[in-house]
């Protein structure tokens, strides 16, 4: 996975197992009274994912927390209920082929979950969930 | 020159018939009395509803409303908004019982898309 930083270059983030997008839509229905069947045009889509990191600090590209810190933020005024509100996110999900131009999509998204589980005997993983935020950026598939 | 009621075959439409101008008076041994006013069914009213048009289309039912001087003016409208109806066109009309159409309100329009509307139109049947 490579996150977009705050000078807007893409870095190597984490070390991802597996990760889903998945972009649906809901028709809109234009039936009028003299068809027999139902007739559709286009409506509004809608993209969401998930993905899982590997929690390791290899000390060069892998930095889970990076990401789950966007959504996940301690109080900062001595308020219960007050604290920094979520950052959006822009990243790239990639496959890396072996081409020149992998297959790769770029999306703005706001961060839905971010869990953290532990066991013993394994790496510490945490499952991301994100809803795309309008259209992908760029979509290379 | 008139703008026409806009022929677009409608989603969804609801008619009802309306009634003959009938006062009723009741006595108070429980007897009624019933005197006919006219011999024209009137009163008759239909929604038509048209779901998810083109802006350009739904359109065409403000600028109606607008020629017809919103609810005062009557008009008919074409044989489009009874397609589907698999009786004879006359038994949803109001121009065969001597009445016309006149908006009851004006159109409704929700925006659900972008250039994409749905249009709700209420109409009564005027007899004059």
């Amino acid at each position: 996975m490579q996150i977009e930083n705050s000078s807007g270059t893409f870095v190597t983030l984490a070390k991802v197992t597996n990760w889903s997008i998945s972009s649906s839509q809901s028709p809109l229905q234009t039936t009028t009274l003299q068809d027999t069947d139902a007739t559709y045009i286009n409506g509004i889509r809608s993209t969401t994912g998930s993905c899982r990191l590997y929690y390791y600090d290899d000390g060069t590209t892998n930095s889970c927390s990076t990401l789950v810190k966007k959504l996940i933020k301690a109080r900062d005024t001595g308020e219960v209920g007050v604290a920094t509100e979520p950052e959006n996110v822009t990243f790239k999900l990639q496959v890396l082929d072996g081409t020149t131009t992998p297959k790769q999509i770029e999306v703005e998204a706001l961060l839905t979950s971010a869990s953290m589980s532990m066991a013993v005997g394994e790496v510490l993983a945490a499952d991301v969930a994100f809803q795309v935020n309008g259209a992908p950026k760029s979509v290379t598939i | 020159m008139t703008t026409a009621f806009p022929a677009l075959v409608p989603s969804g439409r609801s008619f009802n018939a309306g009634n003959f101008p009938v006062k009723t008076y009741a006595a108070q041994d429980g007897g009624e009395v019933r005197i006919l006013y006219g011999s024209k069914r009137v009163g008759m009213t239909l929604q038509l509803t048209y779901q998810n048009i083109a802006d350009a289309n739904a359109e065409k039912f403000i600028d109606h409303f607008h020629e017809m001087k919103g609810t005062y003016n009557r008009f008919t409208i074409g044989t489009e908004s009874r397609d589907g109806w698999g009786s004879d066109d006359k038994w949803l009309g109001a121009v065969e019982w001597g009445s016309q159409w006149r908006y009851a309100q004006s159109p409704q329009l929700q925006s659900v898309y972008p250039g994409i509307s749905t249009v709700t139109v209420n109409l009564i049947a005027a007899l004059s």
